[in-house]
C-alpha cells in the first residue's frame, strides 16, 4: 500500500481489476424470491470509469453493494456468482471470501462512497476521528501521522481550513462538504476502485459539478478507477468511460460512452436517451417510455422489457435474449439484433 | 455550560415552591386528625389534652401560616419532628435513604450489567428465536408484581439453601453484637442484598433491555453504520463503538431521569424483605397523618425529579455532539 | 378548663334529656362535688342505674363490695345493649422446641423470663411483624411491642406472674390499703439498683410518678391515669412543687395518699415503671430528656438494651448490676422485625425461635402441626366489638340494640373466621376464638370468667343467636314492617349507618353476615368505609357528628385484671359539674 498519496498517476496498461460474473442477487421474502440482480456480467480495469445507469429499482445500487459485500438482510449472493478483484496482485473472490478477507478490502483495495452524504457519517464522531479511523484500521501508522495525513486530504477533496473542519462534527457542515468528507474518507487508502452510488443526486447542481470534477481529478491524480452508479445520463455524459445500461437486474447493453450516446441498439436505451429533457428541443412534451418495470418477484420468462418495447416480436415473450456484440466492444442484449448476427456480422 | 445549570436551577425555585404548596395542601387535607393519630385511639386524652397537643405541634394555626413557618423552617434545613417516630425529620429521612439507595443502586447497575449486552444482541439479531426469547422475558420482568416474585424467592429459593437471609438488611446476631471487621458488615449486608436485588434487578433489566434493544435497532440501520462497515470495520466495532455510541443517547437521558428514583423505596419489596428503607417509612408516615415526616419525603422527592431532568438534560447534551445547551 | 368540662357536661344532659328512655343526672349529697357521668366516648350511653353500679364498684377499696357493684353493672349493661361483643381470642405463642418460657393472660413473655431457659442456646430471638417505635419508656411506650422492651428493663413495684398473682417486684410485697382507703403504702426490697449500679429508692419512684404528673406530660399515654392521687391536679395545672399526695417516709418507704377510694389504685401505682431521677436533668415543666429521648433507656430490673436500630430491632443483654430476684438464665434477647409474609418461614428456619401473641390462624395451625414447634396460649384481654350510637338514631332505642344484638350469629362468625380446621387437634381443642358474653374484660378480676363464658352471673341477658326473638322484640317497641320490608317506628326507617374501617378482615366476613341477617328482621343496612383515623374522628369523644353512623367496628384492648379498664377508659367518662 502507497504511503503518500501519488501527485500524478503512472497510466498503467488497462489490467482488469474487477471481474464480475454471473452475479445474481436475491432477496428472500415470503412471497417470494426477489431477483434484484439477475445475472450481471463486467468487467472493471485500472484507471477506467464505469458508470452503471438505469431507473430506480433495476438493481444498480444492488450491484454495487454487493461487491463490498454490504447488502442486508434478507438479500443473499447467490451461488454461482462470481465477483473476482484482481488488482493490487490480490486474486479474490469477494463472494465467497472471509469476513476477515472482505474487511481488509473494504476501504482500503475498495472503497464506497453513498448517496446521502448527510446521513453516512456518524454523527457523534468527528470527521476527522472518522478519516483517520479509516487509515488506521488498514495501516500501521503513528496518530500523529493519520491525523496530517487526513488533513491533507481534506484540503485535497477541496476544503478550505482543513484543520478546523478535522475537528467538526458532519452536522455541522452542508451536504456538499459531507459529501467531499466521504470522498476523503473513501481515498484515504488509496483504493484500487472506488463504487460511488448516486453521490451526488442529494446535492444541487452547481455542488454536483463540482463533485464529479472533484472525482475526476483525483482519478487522474491516484490512479483510482471509479464505479458510478446513476440514473442521471448527463453525469454519465460528463464522467463516463464506459457505461453498463441495467434494467430489472440485468445488464441490457454495455459500451463506451461515445458510442453509447451516438449509436445506441437497445430499445430501452434509446428510450431513455430520448427521454432526457433538452434546452434544445423546447415546447414538446417529454418522451416518456410506457409501462412500468416489472415486480422482481414475478420476472417473466421472455425479455424484461418486452411488455414495454416497441420492437416486441413473439419471441421476445418466450425466451431470454441474447447478447449480441457489435464493434469495440459494443453489447447489447436483443432479439433485433440477432438475424443481424446471424446474417454475419 | 455551567450558566446552563445556573439558569435551570433557577427557573426550578418557583416550580419548586408551587410544588411546596400543593404538597402541603394536599398533606393536611388528609381526613384524619394528626394529634388523634399521634395520641392513638387507646389514650385517656381529652379534647383539651388534644388541644394542648396540638399547640405543641403549631397545629392549631391556620393553614397558610404553618405553610409559611413550615417552608422557613425547611429552608433553613430544619425539616421539623416526626410525631410517629419523635426524632427529627432530618435524621429520619438520612438514616433510611441509603438503604433505600444502595438496594436500587446494585440493582441498576446489576440489571445494566445485563440488559446493554442483551439488548444489543436482541437488536442485531432481531427476529431471531433469541431476539423473541428475550423479549418475552423482558415481558415477564415488567408483569410479574414485585411481592410475588419476591415470595418466589424467598420460598423457593431462599429456604431451600441454609445461609441465605429471607429478610432484613443485617443478620441479627452480628447487628446486635457487633460485626468483627468492616468488610464483615459489607459482607453482611451483600449477602441480604441477594434476594431483593435479584427482585429489582428483574424488573430494571426488563426496562432498560427493551430500551437498548429498540434504540439500537433503529441506529443499526442508519446510513452510517453501513458506511462503517464499507470502511472494513469488524462488525463488532462497527455494533459496539459505531452503533452503540448512538444508541446510548436515549439511553444516558433515560438514566438521567433514574438517577432520583434510586433514592426513592419500592415499598412493596421493602415490606416483603423487612428492608430499612424510606418507602416503608413514608407509607408508615402517611397512615399515621406524620405530616412533617410526609411533606420532607415528597418535597425531597421533588427535588430529585428536577434534578433528575436536569442531570437528564444535561448528560444529553454531554453525549450528543448535536445539542448545545445555551448558556 | 373547668368551663369546657361544664360545658360538656350540660351537653351531655341537654343530650341525655331529649333521649327517649334515658335519664340524665345524679347529684351527690350536699357538701360533695356532684357527680355527673355523662356519655361515654363512642357509645355515649346514659344510665343512671348503670352509672351508679360503675361508680361504687370503682371508689372503694374493698374488693369484695367491688365485684358487687360490677355484677349490677354487667347485668344492667346486658339490658342496655351499648355494645355487642362479636370475639374474643386466646392468644397462641409459637416457638422452638426448647425454648422454655411460660406465660399467663397479664404476664406475657417479658414479663415471664424470670424463670426461662432455653435448651441449648443462650439467645432468645423474638419476631414480630411490627417494627419497634423506640420509645422505651414506661411512661411514652405506646406499641405492645415497646412495651415488651420496657418490661424486660424497668421494674415496677408490683407485677402479675405466670398466674395472674400479682406480685412484689420493687416492691417487698403486695400492700394493703389503708382501713379509709385513702392510702396505701409500699415498702421497697433494699439493694435494688439500676443498671449503672446507682442505687433504687423511694426517691426515685416518687420521682417517675412526678413526672408522670408534669405538665409537659398532659396528652402523654398514662395522663388521667393517677389523678386518684392526693395533689396530682395541683402539681399538673397548679403552682404546687411537688405532688403532696406521694410522701417519701424513708430510703425504702413510700405512702400514697388517694384523694378518693379506687379499686384500682394498688394495681395502677404498682404497674408504672421506675426511672432513675439521677438519668438526666429534671425541673418541673422541663421534662428534657425524659421526653424527648426514649431510645436511652436506664432501669433497674434484669435486662437492659445493649443496641436499638429501627432496622435490625433491639437486643438486650443481662443487666450485671441486676440485685432482685428470679433466676433470668438467657443472657441474650434480641426482637427483630420480620414480613408478615414470611412468619413462620423465619421461625422454621431459625431466624426467630419465639413468636408471642399470635392470632392469625393460617399461622397457627401450620404451626401446631409442626413438631419441632411448640405452643401455649392464653386469653386474650381484648374483644371485637360493635359500638352502638346511644344518642341518635334508630340505635338509641335499646330495644333496636337488643334485637340486633340477637340477629347476629356471633358463634357462626368465629367459627368461620377463626377456623383451626387445619391445625393440631389438641390445638383445636382450645380454639382461636370465643364469643364473650359481654363488653368487659375476659381477665378482669372475679368478673373475667363471666366474659368468657366460663361462669354465668345471674339476671344477664344472653343474646344468643335467635332471628324470631329478634323480631319480636321489635315487634314489642313498636319498629313495624313497612311496605318495603323496612321497619319503622314513629315515621323513623330502622336504617342502620354502619361506619366500617378499610381493610380490615373481621369486617370483610362480618359484614355481608349481618346484611343478611339484619335483613331477616328488617333492617336497612347502609355501609360507609373510611380509614382508622378518620373512623375515631368521627365516633370520638371530640366529634359533634352523631347522626351519619349508628354504629361501628372496633377491637380494642382491656388493661390488666381491673375491671373498669374498658369501661373507665373508653366507655364512661367522669365528668365534675362543681367546684
Amino acid at each position: 500500500m502507497s504511503e503518500e498519496i501519488k501527485n500524478t498517476a503512472e497510466p498503467k496498461a488497462n489490467n482488469k481489476i474487477l471481474e464480475v460474473d454471473n452475479l445474481r442477487v436475491y432477496f428472500h421474502t415470503k412471497k417470494g424470491d426477489s431477483k434484484a440482480v439477475d445475472g450481471n456480467h463486467f468487467d472493471m480495469y485500472e484507471n477506467q470509469t464505469l458508470a452503471i445507469v438505469g431507473e430506480s429499482g433495476c438493481g444498480k445500487s444492488v450491484t454495487a453493494m454487493s461487491i463490498l459485500g454490504l447488502v442486508s438482510e434478507p438479500g443473499e449472493i447467490m451461488p454461482g456468482s462470481k465477483i473476482l478483484y484482481t488488482g493490487n496482485g490480490k486474486n479474490v473472490d469477494l463472494a465467497k471470501a472471509s469476513d476477515a478477507e472482505i474487511q481488509d478490502i473494504r476501504g482500503n483495495e475498495i472503497s464506497m462512497i453513498f448517496q446521502e452524504p448527510m446521513t453516512s457519517l456518524n454523527p457523534v464522531f468527528t470527521v476527522g476521528e472518522q478519516i483517520m479511523e479509516n487509515i488506521r484500521i488498514h495501516e500501521d501508522i503513528s496518530d500523529e501521522e493519520a491525523k496530517a495525513r487526513t488533513i491533507k486530504l481534506l484540503g485535497q477533496v477541496g476544503i478550505s481550513r482543513p484543520d478546523e473542519v478535522f475537528n467538526n462534527y458532519p452536522f455541522q457542515m452542508s451536504g456538499g462538504m459531507n459529501q467531499r468528507v466521504m470522498i476523503a474518507m473513501a481515498l484515504s487508502c488509496s483504493p484500487k476502485l472506488l463504487i460511488a452510488d448516486e453521490p451526488t443526486t442529494a446535492l444541487d447542481v452547481t455542488i454536483q459539478a463540482q463533485i464529479l470534477m472533484l472525482m475526476n481529478q483525483l482519478k487522474n491524480e491516484l490512479g483510482t478507477s471509479i464505479m458510478l452508479i446513476t440514473h442521471d445520463l448527463g453525469v454519465v455524459a460528463q464522467v463516463a468511460d464506459w457505461v453498463n445500461v441495467m434494467y430489472a437486474g440485468k445488464v441490457v447493453e454495455t459500451a463506451d460512452v461515445q458510442t453509447l450516446f451516438k449509436n445506441p441498439k437497445h430499445p430501452y436505451t434509446i428510450g431513455l436517451m430520448s427521454s432526457m429533457p433538452s434546452l434544445a428541443t423546447e415546447g414538446s412534451r417529454l418522451n416518456v417510455i410506457e409501462g412500468t418495470v416489472p415486480n422482481p418477484v414475478y420476472l417473466p420468462k421472455g425479455c424484461y422489457f418486452a411488455d414495454r418495447c416497441k420492437h416486441c416480436m413473439q419471441k421476445c415473450l418466450e425466451s431470454q435474449p441474447p447478447v449480441v456484440e457489435f464493434e469495440n466492444g459494443h453489447k447489447a442484449a436483443c432479439f433485433l439484433y440477432e438475424e443481424a448476427e446471424q446474417k454475419g456480422e | 455550560m455551567l450558566k446552563y445549570i445556573v439558569k435551570r436551577l433557577l427557573t426550578s425555585i418557583p416550580v419548586l415552591l408551587i410544588i411546596t404548596m400543593v404538597i402541603f395542601g394536599v398533606v393536611k387535607s388528609m381526613p384524619g386528625d394528626e394529634v388523634s393519630a399521634y395520641l392513638g385511639p387507646g389514650t385517656r386524652a381529652t379534647a383539651v389534652i388534644r388541644q394542648q397537643a396540638r399547640v405543641k405541634y403549631g397545629l392549631d394555626k391556620p393553614l397558610p401560616e404553618q405553610y409559611v413557618r413550615w417552608l422557613g423552617r425547611t429552608l433553613t434545613g430544619n425539616l421539623g419532628t416526626s410525631t410517629t417516630l419523635r426524632k427529627p425529620v432530618g435524621e429520619v429521612i438520612g438514616s433510611y435513604v441509603w438503604n433505600t439507595f444502595i438496594l436500587n443502586a446494585a440493582a441498576l447497575i446489576i440489571a445494566l450489567i445485563f440488559a446493554i449486552p442483551i439488548g444489543i444482541r436482541q437488536a442485531v439479531k432481531k427476529g431471531s428465536f433469541e431476539d423473541n426469547f428475550w423479549t418475552v422475558f423482558s415481558l415477564l420482568g415488567i408483569s410479574v408484581p414485585t411481592f410475588f416474585f419476591g415470595l418466589v424467592l424467598i420460598f423457593f429459593v431462599g429456604l431451600r439453601i441454609d445461609w441465605m437471609p429471607i429478610s432484613g438488611m443485617r443478620d441479627t446476631m452480628l447487628a446486635n453484637f457487633g460485626y468483627s471487621s468492616i468488610w464483615q458488615e459489607i459482607g453482611d449486608i451483600l449477602l441480604h442484598m441477594i434476594l431483593p436485588t435479584t427482585v429489582l434487578a428483574f424488573g430494571t433489566f426488563a426496562t432498560f433491555s427493551r430500551y437498548v434493544r429498540n434504540s439500537m435497532v433503529e441506529v443499526i440501520n442508519q446510513d452510517y453504520i453501513r458506511t462503517a462497515r464499507a470502511k472494513g470495520l469488524k462488525e463488532k466495532t462497527v455494533i459496539y463503538r459505531h452503533a452503540f455510541k448512538n444508541a446510548l443517547i436515549p439511553l444516558v437521558t433515560l438514566l438521567g431521569m433514574y438517577i432520583p428514583s434510586l433514592f426513592s423505596g419500592a415499598t412493596i419489596l421493602e415490606t416483603v424483605f423487612v428492608w430499612p428503607g424510606i418507602g416503608k417509612v413514608l407509607i408508615d408516615g402517611i397512615n399515621q397523618r406524620d405530616s412533617a415526616l410526609v411533606c420532607a419525603c415528597l418535597v425531597f422527592s421533588a427535588i430529585l425529579m428536577i434534578l433528575g431532568n436536569l442531570l437528564s438534560d444535561v448528560c444529553y447534551s454531554l453525549v450528543d455532539p448535536r445539542v448545545k445547551v445555551d448558556g | 378548663m373547668k368551663s369546657k368540662k361544664l360545658a360538656g357536661a350540660l351537653a351531655a344532659l341537654l343530650a341525655a334529656t331529649s333521649m327517649a328512655g334515658c335519664s340524665g343526672s345524679g347529684e351527690g349529697d350536699a357538701g360533695t362535688a356532684a357527680v355527673i357521668y355523662g356519655g361515654s366516648n363512642y357509645v355515649r350511653i346514659v344510665d343512671e342505674e348503670l352509672n351508679n353500679a360503675l361508680i361504687a364498684g370503682k371508689k372503694t377499696t374493698d374488693m369484695d363490695a367491688s365485684i358487687e357493684s360490677y355484677k349490677k353493672a354487667f347485668v344492667k349493661e346486658s339490658e342496655l345493649a351499648p355494645y355487642l361483643p362479636i370475639y374474643g381470642n386466646h392468644l397462641f405463642n409459637i416457638f422452638k422446641k426448647g425454648v422454655n418460657v411460660t406465660t399467663g393472660p397479664v404476664c406475657n413473655w417479658s414479663q415471664a423470663l424470670a424463670d426461662a431457659s432455653i435448651d441449648g442456646g443462650d439467645t432468645l430471638v423474638v419476631g414480630m411483624t411490627q417494627e419497634l417505635a423506640g420509645l422505651f419508656s414506661p411512661l411514652y411506650a405506646i406499641s405492645s411491642y415497646d412495651q415488651y422492651v420496657v418490661n424486660m428493663v424497668y421494674q415496677s413495684l408490683l407485677a402479675y406472674d405466670a398466674n395472674s398473682e400479682l406480685y412484689g417486684q420493687a416492691a417487698v410485697e403486695v400492700p394493703e390499703a389503708a382501713e379509709d382507703g385513702k392510702s396505701v403504702t409500699f415498702k421497697l426490697r433494699e439493694g435494688l439498683k439500676f443498671s449503672d449500679g446507682s442505687d433504687l429508692t423511694a426517691e426515685d419512684v416518687k420521682f417517675t410518678f412526678t413526672l408522670a404528673a408534669d405538665p409537659e406530660y398532659i396528652g402523654g399515654r398514662l395522663d388521667g391515669t393517677f389523678d386518684f392521687i392526693e395533689g396530682w391536679d395541683d402539681y399538673q395545672e397548679g403552682e404546687a412543687e411537688e405532688v403532696s399526695g406521694i410522701v417519701v417516709d424513708d430510703d425504702h418507704t413510700i405512702t400514697f395518699k388517694l384523694a378518693e377510694p379506687d379499686i384500682d389504685a394498688v394495681t395502677a401505682i404498682g404497674s408504672l415503671g421506675i426511672l432513675s431521677s439521677e438519668q438526666f436533668p429534671y425541673s418541673k415543666g422541663a421534662m428534657g430528656e425524659y421526653k424527648d429521648n426514649n431510645s436511652a433507656t436506664l432501669g433497674s430490673n434484669a435486662y437492659k438494651v445493649h443496641n436499638y436500630d429501627k432496622s435490625s430491632g433491639a437486643s438486650l443483654v443481662k443487666n450485671e448490676n441486676y440485685a432482685g430476684e428470679g433466676e433470668f438464665s438467657i443472657p441474650k434477647v434480641v426482637i427483630k422485625t420480620v414480613a408478615a409474609s414470611t412468619e413462620l418461614a423465619s421461625l422454621q428456619n431459625g431466624d426467630v425461635n419465639y413468636y408471642p401473641e399470635l392470632i392469625e390462624p393460617g399461622i397457627i395451625a401450620p404451626a401446631t402441626k409442626d413438631d419441632k414447634l411448640a405452643y401455649d396460649y392464653y386469653f386474650r384481654a381484648a374483644e371485637g366489638y360493635v359500638g352502638f350510637n346511644c344518642a341518635d338514631g334508630p340505635t338509641a332505642d335499646p330495644a333496636v340494640r337488643q334485637a340486633l344484638s340477637y340477629a347476629t350469629d356471633r358463634q357462626g362468625f368465629v367459627d368461620a373466621f377463626y377456623d383451626m380446621s387445619k391445625a393440631a387437634e389438641d390445638a383445636q381443642n382450645v380454639g382461636l376464638g370465643y364469643v364473650p358474653t359481654a363488653f368487659w374484660s375476659p381477665v378482669a378480676v372475679g368478673m373475667g370468667d363471666a366474659t368468657t363464658g366460663t361462669s354465668e352471673i345471674e339476671g344477664a341477658v344472653k343474646y344468643d343467636f335467635d332471628i324470631e326473638k329478634a323480631k319480636q322484640v321489635l315487634e314489642e317497641a313498636g319498629w313495624v314492617e313497612g311496605s318495603d320490608g323496612i321497619r319503622e317506628k314513629d315515621g323513623q326507617k330502622l336504617t342502620i349507618k354502619f361506619l366500617a374501617s378499610e381493610g380490615n378482615a373481621v369486617l370483610d366476613m362480618l359484614i355481608p353476615m349481618i346484611m343478611d341477617s339484619w335483613g331477616q328482621i328488617g333492617v336497612d343496612l347502609q355501609q360507609s368505609t373510611v380509614d382508622f383515623n378518620t373512623l375515631i374522628d368521627t365516633v370520638g369523644i371530640d366529634s359533634v357528628d352523631t347522626t351519619s353512623w349508628s354504629c361501628f367496628f372496633m377491637a380494642t384492648s382491656f388493661t390488666g385484671l381491673s375491671n373498669t379498664s374498658m369501661n373507665d377508659l373508653l366507655g364512661y367518662t367522669e365528668f365534675n359539674l362543681s367546684e
